[in-house]
């Protein structure tokens, strides 16, 4: 497969990745906002402001209105973080593979991108939940069809690459942003914690998280549960043993492959984490969250490097 | 005359380039009145040369450098000899209108595509006009001499001809390229010429300086008698003479485009910036010029 | 008893009809068609165009257009419902002389670039072949693999008002429209199948594997199976459909010039595995923007080193380079020469008549009649810059005048081809004449192959001759029609019969006993014969 279209599919991936996660975490939000104490500095920090920080919107610390963070990271195309950018740049990956996915994907994408520029910013405020519910099921019909019409190849990986690889780094970003690396003496473990189900709802794991009998739903409980849980779908660890299967699968020399390998380690600490962290306090959590995201970021270097060489460098001609 | 020659350019880039292609054409030509004795290119980072002779006839040395780089430096080394060039023929202009002149003439007398529009040198063409093509020629290159300054500021690598007659100066490929066209407008073909000019005073005494790649021109001037073939014969329109002994050739073509010294196209955001150094030495400042 | 449309259809006055004959009555080979077009009410004919439309829209089978705005529009691509049909002797006609003309031009570009035979000889002067623009110094003495250089050639064919068929242009730079031959005979057989009823039409859809073979056939590849990649400017380019949908029919990778690099001397195409050699290259682009090293420096969609490596043998480009030396209308003149020069054989697809205008006789003929011939640069193509004489005004007329003098070289004349017409469908569903020409596809790999009939462009304004989708013109879907001579086998007839009766009954779903029953058709079906899987060599056919 041509480096070009693998980087264009593993972007294609984040993107609609980084959209559907970007949406329900607003979702989750909204939610919390609505039951009060959004931004209880003891409990888990999930409101407008840091919302915003989360996803590389500027935010100077101030009290953040909720139209105002709906409207930017939802509708503003000229926020790189919002929602309809995300789309918009799908948009234009997918149209670029329009050879290589199949059309029911192309159409479930642009349909989104229709319905979402079809929202207007008083009707969003009114009623959030038509356009939360336009991308999920668009991004969630959009991963039935990779599922359900792509072949195994090479395509698809580079697509699950990039869509699980941006599953957990919106994960680490938010938990980095809820967990206030503060003072341990809140003695929030064992607290139950109004707010660490926002968080939950912020990434749809509540009833996974009940069914699993993680423990209470306290900050700690739920983060470790996020970081650490491999069997919840959209857990770090989940997130990446996927990239590492998807990868393994694309890679006819996956034995040598650097990224591979990186992930290989990556999946390895964190099943250990599982057991030597738990009872480890947000602190803890949080400096882990860091690592594992700097190892994150290295992964995308490593995949950068060894399939998509041409197409990422930056091309520019010179002719003396 | 024997010259050495060393021709550097040094490319700084200010970030890592990749698949840097350059072709160069630097070695002198063999020619009646002049021989290349020796001729090596050396890169650093070094790398696997190629070479070719192109459709004008001049060797065209090639190479990539793949890897990350930050700099690039070529270096080329030639030695060679010339002499000065038998006395031109001076036949009258009806000697122009030969199917001999016309078939060594070939491409030529065409237009190139590149001339301003035909009433801004119909002046200068009208000035040049003389006796015989060969007066023609002198004429031309002193008027041009004369006429406009010689100025590194006013023009660039990409200049046209208009560039040239607007601002009135320009460099030695801007005058040789207005002497193309207007030898071309008096129905002498006329081409383009890439080269090394040693530039000191040959009774001076220097043995090295400081030179720069050269551009003149070449005419072809109808053979006397209508017998005789007819002769290429370079003029100079930036310094206002003949060419001799010391205008050492690389190739012609019909412009600059056709005989560029480096041609380079590399990969990367980074900027270039190139250093250019020709040195010159006179290996034999005793000898006589014919020797 | 037909009724509808075709009975009223007439040709029009001095102009060669295909499908009526000066006396109304259908030619021989149209008859059947004619009936069946007859048989469909009008509403019926517009109603197919809707669904066709909507069909090409949905397939992105479009092209853009300028609206009367000044706006792009999106238009699906126009195709006429009634086909047009060429019978077997005549096609048989058109694909050798078309194959002749291809091989005398392919010689005739390696000439250039070599011996220039044709020059001592006095047929073509040298000056006015190296003053082309498209005459590239580049690949002077360069013999690209085999020998071939036109793999892929569009020629423009038009009949005169007497029914003979001429060549208008040379197409052997990056000739497109192939895509729509194919895409417009998928249309027809799907929204019209009844009217190729009683026809035995030749089959188009084996371009793409033709293409291949022929490109593989030309590929430098030491051992294995060739590298072939198509290499398009991008998703901007008009005809990206195009080159998207060749790639995707050929199986092959769709590249860029980003996703091309020259190592060595060699040529290589990105992947996630690496760099991997690329043997052959369909460009769909120009020379000048091929190689910014010794093409035009400023262009950022070549690939920086390709001549080199194409210098050096080790990848084949389709087409050469060089080749638009030949596809000039101030060289076209001078291609019957050609053939009796290159290949001691008379013409058998004859020019259009020509002036010359670096001839000053011609020159002032061409000034004396400009009113009454088509005037057109010689370094176009597509229809620009043409002028049509009896269609012009006179200020148009007076500004050509000026222009032409200027450099008359750059100009050729000729007398207009009254281009014959067949019927078309107008939008109240009734069929009118319109003029069209015909652009067939050759490819030369190891010998020249002709795809059956080609584009047809029709002109979808009455007496108007401008046929160029540029130009508002629409298409057709053309048919080739079978030889009668050999008899149909009998065999191959009864064939599909035979398959559907050997095919084993759907499988349903049983309950209980019925598990015993199936498996005792399964043995039986064990023991049965094999049943023949129907199979047509796509490979046969077309060779010249």
């Amino acid at each position: 497969m041509l480096a070009r279209i693998g980087h264009e599919l593993y972007w294609l991936g984040r993107y609609v990745s980084r959209a559907e996660h970007t949406s329900r975490m607003l979702e989750g939000v909204f939610a919390a906002d609505l039951q009060g104490r959004p931004d209880d500095p003891v409990g888990v920090n999930l409101s407008w402001g840091p919302v915003m920080a989360i996803m590389g919107a500027d935010w100077d610390g101030r009290r953040v209105q909720a139209a105002d963070a709906l409207q930017r990271l939802m509708l503003e195309p000229t926020t790189d973080a919002s929602v309809v950018a995300c789309v918009r740049r799908a948009r234009e990956a997918a149209r670029n593979l329009r050879d290589v996915v199949p059309q029911d994907m192309w159409e479930a994408i642009n349909t989104l991108s229709l319905e979402l520029l079809a929202v207007s910013p008083d009707a969003l405020l009114h009623d959030p939940s038509i356009a939360f519910r336009a991308v999920r099921e668009r991004c969630t019909l959009f991963w039935g069809l990779v599922g359900r019409t792509m072949l195994r190849d090479e395509a698809s990986a580079f697509l699950a690459a990039g869509e699980r690889l941006e599953g957990a780094s919106v994960l680490l970003r938010m938990l980095r942003v809820v967990l206030p690396a503060g003072d341990v003496r809140t003695g929030d473990d064992g607290e139950s914690d109004g707010q660490a189900h926002a968080l939950l709802r912020a990434v749809g794991g509540e009833q996974a998280f009940r069914r699993g009998a993680a423990g209470p739903p306290d900050t700690p409980h739920v983060a470790r549960f996020l970081l650490f849980e491999r069997d919840y779908p959209n857990a770090v660890a989940a997130h990446v043993s996927s990239v590492l299967e998807a990868l393994d699968q694309a890679d006819v020399a996956s034995r040598h492959s650097p990224p591979v390998l990186r992930l290989s380690r990556l999946a390895a600490d964190l099943d250990f984490h599982k057991r030597s962290l738990a009872l480890a306090d947000r602190n803890v959590l949080v400096e882990q969250s860091v690592v594992i995201q700097g190892e994150l970021d290295a992964v995308d270097r490593d995949i950068s490097e060894r399939y998509f060489a041409g197409a990422l460098r930056p091309t520019a001609f010179s002719v003396a | 005359m024997h010259f050495g020659i060393d021709y550097v350019t040094e490319y700084r880039y200010d970030g890592e380039v990749i698949d840097n292609l350059n072709a160069i054409r630097a070695r002198p030509a063999t020619t009646p009145t002049q021989r290349c004795d020796e001729f090596h290119v050396r890169t650093d980072p070094e790398t696997r040369l190629h070479r070719y002779v192109d459709y004008f006839g001049a060797e065209v040395v090639e190479f990539g450098i793949d890897r990350p780089h930050d700099h690039l430096s070529i270096e080329v080394r030639a030695r060679v000899t010339t002499t000065d060039p038998d006395e031109p023929p001076e036949a009258g202009w009806d000697a122009l209108r030969t199917t001999a002149y016309e078939t060594a003439a070939g491409e030529f007398l065409l237009p190139t595509g590149q001339e301003p529009r035909p009433e801004r040198t119909t002046d200068l063409v009208e000035m040049t006009r003389a006796t015989s093509p060969l007066a023609t020629l002198r004429l031309l290159s002193e008027l041009l001499r004369d006429r406009f300054v010689y100025d590194t500021e006013t023009t660039f690598v990409g200049s046209t001809i208009d560039d040239l007659l607007d601002q009135g100066g320009g460099v030695c490929q801007d005058f040789a390229h207005l002497g193309t066209v207007l030898l071309r407008a008096h129905g002498i073909a006329a081409r383009y010429v890439s080269g090394y000019l040693w530039a000191a005073d040959p009774e001076g005494g220097d043995d090295s300086m400081e030179v720069a790649t050269h551009a003149w021109v070449e005419a072809l001037l109808p053979g006397v008698g209508g017998r005789d073939e007819p002769v290429w014969v370079g003029a100079d329109p930036t310094n206002g003479v003949l060419a001799g002994a010391t205008h050492v050739k690389i190739g012609h073509g019909r412009f600059y485009q056709d005989v560029p010294p480096v041609r380079g196209v590399y990969r990367g955001q980074a900027m270039a910036e190139p250093g250019v150094k020709v040195t010159m030495t006179r290996l034999d400042p005793a000898a006589s010029p014919r020797a | 008893m037909p009724k509808g449309p075709s009975l009223s259809y007439k040709g029009p006055e001095g102009i060669y009809d295909e499908a009526v004959k000066a006396s109304g009555a259908p030619r021989d080979h149209v008859t059947q068609l004619m009936e069946a077009v007859g048989a469909l009410e009008p509403e019926q004919l517009s109603a197919l165009g809707r669904r066709r439309d909507a069909n090409f829209i949905q397939a992105g089978i479009t092209f853009d257009t300028i609206g009367p705005d000044g706006q792009a529009v999106d238009r699906p691509f126009p195709l006429d419902l009634v086909p047009r049909v060429i019978d077997a002797d005549e096609w048989s006609t058109i694909k050798r002389g078309l194959a002749q003309r291809i091989r005398a031009l392919n010689q005739f570009i390696d000439d250039v670039y070599h011996g220039r035979e044709i020059v001592r000889e006095g047929l073509i002067p040298w000056r006015l072949i190296v003053s082309r623009s498209h005459f590239a110094r580049q690949v002077d003495g360069v013999r690209p693999p085999g020998g071939v250089y036109t793999h892929i050639a569009g020629l423009d064919l038009v009949r005169d008002s007497d029914g003979t068929w001429r060549v208008l242009e040379d197409n052997v730079r990056t000739p497109s429209g192939i895509s729509y031959v194919l895409a417009n005979r998928q249309a027809m057989t799907r929204l019209a199948p009844r009217l190729f009823s009683g026809y035995r039409v030749r089959p188009v859809d084996h371009y793409p594997q033709v293409l291949l073979e022929a490109l593989r056939a030309v590929a430098p590849a030491d051992e294995g199976e060739a590298t072939v990649v198509v290499w398009t400017p991008g998703p901007l380019n008009p005809a990206y459909f195009e080159h998207a949908f060749l790639a995707h029919q050929m199986g092959v990778e769709l590249v860029q010039a980003s996703d091309l690099v020259v190592r060595g001397d060699v040529c290589y195409m990105r992947t996630t595995r690496g760099l991997e050699r690329v043997h052959a290259i369909y460009r769909r682009l120009d020379d000048e923007f091929c190689d910014p090293l010794d093409f035009r420096p400023d262009s950022v969609i070549g690939v920086p080193g390709l001549l080199r490596a194409y210098r050096s043998g080790t990848v084949a480009v389709a087409n050469a380079f060089g080749t638009g030396v030949a596809d000039d209308k101030a060289i076209y003149p001078y291609v019957p020469d050609m053939i009796r020069f290159y290949l001691g054989e008379e013409p058998i697809l004859q020019n259009v008549p020509t002036y010359r205008m670096d001839r000053p006789d011609d020159l002032a003929h061409v000034m004396d009649h400009l009113s009454e011939l088509v005037v057109k640069p010689t370094s176009e193509s597509g229809g620009k810059g043409v002028v049509i004489g009896p269609h012009a005004t006179k200020a148009e007329l007076d500004q050509l005048r000026k222009d032409v003098m200027v450099n008359p070289a750059k100009w050729i004349g000729q007398e207009v081809v009254k281009l014959s017409t067949v019927p078309t469908v107008q939008e109240d569903g009734s069929l009118s004449p319109r003029h069209v020409d015909l652009r067939p596809f050759a490819v030369f790999g190891e010998t020249i192959r002709v795809i059956p009939g080609g584009l047809t462009r029709v002109a979808m304004t009455p007496g108007s001759m401008l046929v160029n989708s540029s130009m508002g013109g629409g298409s057709k879907d053309t048919w080739v029609l079978e030889s009668d001579s050999p008899e149909p086998d009998p065999e191959a007839a009864d064939q599909p019969a035979q398959g559907e009766r050997l095919l084993p009954s759907l499988p349903e779903v049983r309950w209980d006993s019925a598990w015993v029953g199936q498996s005792q058709q399964q043995q039986q079906q064990a023991g049965g014969p094999a049943a023949p899987v129907p199979t047509r060599d796509i490979t046969t056919g077309e060779d010249a």
